[in-house]
């Protein structure tokens, strides 16, 4: 059954790791000329798929075929060797080194001597560079071009190779509108030599644009491969989301009417990284900020904090104008934030827990100009009690607590101090499901006593569960804020992707 | 309860003990060699002698635990000795060659040459969390243009006679102690209250450890980071002060080296040097383990070069010992 048109056939492709299902018998083919996407939500198994067919992960079970001879790709230099090109979000470029030296790296053309010959190697790369139409001289220094030039170099490496299949994963994240056109028409030009390629993207626009055809991965499963000719958005956003009914979600909780809002984020911009984000959240509420990596979520949070410089916008408490310039002038403030990674960015991990509990409330456990040992102690011992913080020990270190005890200690940090602004980033992420219960209840009762809580998440039933508004983040931009009753998963996804009209 | 114990202190604990041990055995070897070794003189000798060091491994103490390193200290040790000389001579420029002339009441001259001593260890700090240079490389920096200062404004000679404060700092007693070590050890115990009883200690402490959740704790890591370079250079200041008072001189080329022997005196005594970790009574064991085999080595008769040799894999097993005896150690290399 050898159809000479099919590049490349993975069939019944699986992949494990510990607790999860990454891939599960997953088929996926790419023909010469065509360009096939990948989509999916946040942990749909997209990555683990190309991380496999570029070799970079070795697949449980399953085949892979390339121009119909099975293949086991035991290393991403093997995959290369096979035709395989993966050109990352994340380029891995030398940025000290020229352009041509990128391009021919490890096989630099050698002179009768064995020592490079530049003159041969720079003849070479602009040869490859002109082919894909672009005027980047093979003799600049990498750290010297933007990202979309260094992607361009990344694609003249990827043909110089001779690659047949050419993999772009989410190339649209770090491109502007202009040199997205420009990869598209490099694209249109591959597909008119036979290539194949793979896009993976998270716009609906550019899949119906580019694509022939588009695979849709969900929780590591196939949900199916349709030719774009034949679907629309709302088929897509349906492949994409599934057929659950979102009833499970409905609000128990009244809809907030009536307080005026407490926070205004009024226009915050950042240059490059947010635009213009207004939103404003009233006592007793939690506002939910959904968005998929790299929307903006974080950076939201990290601006409000005054963890990121921003270049204009303000933000109001009360009607009053707050300067968080820095984190510390927004705990003063009564703002702070539980970061997205606990353990780089919110924990002394070889600090005792009363030690990372106490700390920002050191002030008030002083006599004198000393720490008051037994004040500290009573301070912590009481956090531990009543968010039942489970360690053997209050001196214990945290490095040896489970991961939803680690949160518990940061939100404990906060609690005691009895701030007004709390702003979760993934609180729940890596914290296993009893006691992501917990926290959650954690953050409900914050609100139930007029706190104010902000809420990023990128689990969609989370958000959906516990927010009140849904602000969803698309490319630096909230695209939309939705109220919890008129929120469905559709939704969210759709303009979690820029896609507006549903 | 003994479980807990265990996993709580276990590896580090055992590491502490096994200093002090190496202590132990050092102190009976030293007693073998020299049968004068543990008489009271002899002790109160030693005492002065790691004195010096020791309020410089105070400072660099400080700065390790906050995560950084001053390779600063000993230049501007010099430039204190070296300072208070021409401070003194004044009078030189007037024409006085011989005699004292004072610019300012001693007191007076040894708190602007403390103060300028801070702010070397202010300008370490400023270059490094501003401009953000490697802590290695700023220090460097310093250390090597410190040292021209002080050659440069002294002219490369010693400056005789110093005032009788001065050689007091340096060579007076009190009772039976040298001043100089009871000010080391005074000041030992003032900065392990300042580290483990204060605010400014424990959020030291933590900056060292993690400064991107210290920051995001409300916690300003920079400021600690240079509160901690300025304290060293005021300690490296202090600790000049006092040995130009012990020579009796100003001299430029005084405590060549000494910025490697105060880091191996933290390191040795078990301050992390991964930061956020260790205390200045550990930095005193560590002052006291060098200067013992450093005595044992000279009362066997090897040459200060050899020493050096030795005091070096010394220092390296102390840090091997330390990245075993500390699970972080390994973490931060993978």
């Amino acid at each position: 059954m050898s159809n000479p048109a099919l590049l490349l056939e993975v069939r019944g492709l699986s992949k494990s790791y510990p607790g999860v299902r990454a891939l599960d018998n997953v088929d996926f083919d790419v023909m010469r000329g065509e360009v096939h996407c990948l989509a999916g939500e946040n942990g749909a198994g997209k990555s683990t798929l190309i991380e496999i067919i570029g070799g970079s992960y070795q697949k449980d079970s399953g085949t892979i075929c390339i121009s119909g001879k099975e293949v086991t790709l035991k290393s991403p230099q093997h995959a290369q060797q096979c035709g395989i090109a993966v050109l990352h979000q994340e380029l891995p470029v030398l940025k000290h080194l020229s352009v041509a030296e990128n391009i021919f790296l490890g096989r630099q053309p050698r002179n009768k001597l064995g020592f490079v010959d530049y003159r041969e190697m720079n003849r070479q790369a602009e040869k490859w560079l002109e082919m894909i139409d672009s005027k980047i001289d093979p003799r600049a220094l990498m750290n010297g071009l933007s990202i979309s030039k260094q992607q361009l170099v990344s694609i003249a490496k990827a043909i110089s190779l001779q690659a047949e299949i050419i993999i772009f994963d989410e190339p649209s994240a770090v491109l502007t509108d202009q040199e997205l056109e420009r990869l598209f028409q490099i694209i249109s030009l591959f597909r008119s030599e036979g290539k194949g390629i793979v896009y993976i993207s998270h716009r609906l626009e550019e899949i119906f644009e580019i694509a022939d055809r588009v695979t849709v991965l969900r929780n590591g499963k196939l949900v199916g491969t349709e030719l774009t000719s034949t679907l629309t958005h709302e088929g897509l956003v349906k492949m994409i989301v599934g057929h659950q009914v979102s009833e499970e979600y409905i609000s128990n909780k009244e809809p907030l009417h009536g307080p005026q809002p407490s926070l205004v984020i009024s226009k915050l911009s950042r240059n490059g990284v947010l635009t213009d984000i207004n939103f404003e959240v009233s006592r007793g509420e939690i506002f939910g900020i959904y968005g998929l990596v790299g929307s903006g979520r974080t950076e939201v949070a990290r601006a409000i904090i005054g963890a990121d410089p921003i270049d204009s916008g303000n933000i109001f408490f009360d009607s009053k104008k707050i300067e968080n310039h820095t984190p510390w002038q927004a705990v003063r403030n009564g703002f702070c934030l539980i970061p997205e990674d606990r353990k780089s960015q919110g924990l002394f991990l070889e600090k005792p827990i009363i030690d990372n509990i106490a700390l920002p409330a050191l002030p008030q456990l002083t006599s004198g100009v000393l720490i008051d040992n037994k004040k500290m102690i009573d301070y912590s011992t009481e956090l531990i009690r009543k968010l039942k913080i489970t360690a053997s020990h209050p001196r214990q270190y945290v490095k040896f607590l489970s991961g939803g005890n680690q949160q518990k200690v940061i939100l404990a940090k906060w609690l005691g101090l009895k701030l007004k602004v709390y702003i979760f980033d993934e609180p729940t992420r890596g914290v296993d499901i009893g006691a992501k219960e917990e926290i959650r209840n954690l953050i409900r009762s914050i609100a139930q006593v007029d706190g104010i809580v902000i809420l990023i998440s990128s689990e969609i039933s989370e958000i959906m569960t516990m927010a009140d508004k849904i602000g969803v983040m698309h490319e630096g931009k909230m695209t939309a804020i939705i109220e919890r009753a008129q929120a469905t998963r559709e939704k969210l996804i759709s303009y979690s992707m820029g896609y507006k009209n549903l | 309860m003994k479980n807990l114990n265990k996993s709580l202190f276990g590896s580090r604990q055992a590491s502490n003990i096994l200093r002090y041990g190496v202590l132990i055995i050092l102190v009976i070897i030293a007693s073998i060699l020299a049968p004068g070794f543990l008489s009271m003189q002899n002790i109160l000798n030693l005492l002065r002698t790691f004195s010096f060091l020791g309020l410089i491994s105070i400072g660099m103490t400080f700065v390790i635990i906050a995560g950084g390193i001053d390779l600063s200290v000993a230049s501007n040790f010099a430039l204190s000795g070296v300072l208070l000389g021409l401070f003194e001579h004044w009078g030189i420029y007037l024409g006085h060659v011989d005699k004292l002339s004072l610019l300012a009441p001693t007191p007076i001259l040894f708190i602007i040459i403390l103060l300028i001593g801070a702010f070397i260890g202010f300008i370490n700090g400023l270059i490094i969390t501003k401009l953000r240079i490697a802590d290695f490389a700023a220090t460097l920096g310093t250390m090597v243009a410190v040292r021209g200062l002080a050659f440069t404004i002294s002219g490369g000679r010693t400056i005789f006679g110093l005032d009788s404060i001065a050689i007091f700092m340096g060579q007076g007693m009190i009772g039976p102690i040298p001043f100089v070590a009871i000010l080391f050890i005074f000041l030992i115990i003032i900065c392990e209250v300042v580290l483990k009883d204060t605010i400014f200690g424990k959020r030291l402490f933590v900056c060292g450890e993690n400064p991107i959740a210290a920051k995001l704790s409300g916690i300003d890591a920079e400021h600690y980071k240079i509160a901690a370079y300025t304290i060293s250079g005021l300690f490296a200041s202090l600790a000049g002060l006092c040995m130009a008072g012990r020579l009796s001189v100003g001299e430029p080329r005084v405590a060549e080296g000494w910025e490697l022997d105060a880091i191996a005196a933290v390191v040795i005594g078990g301050t992390s040097l991964a930061g956020g970790d260790g205390s200045v009574v550990k930095t005193l064991l560590g002052v006291v383990i060098i200067a013992m085999i450093r005595n044992i080595l000279s009362l066997i008769g090897i040459l200060p070069e050899p020493q050096d040799m030795i005091m070096g894999l010394v220092l390296l097993a102390a840090v091997i010992l330390g990245s075993l005896g500390n699970e972080r150690g390994a973490l931060k290399r993978a």
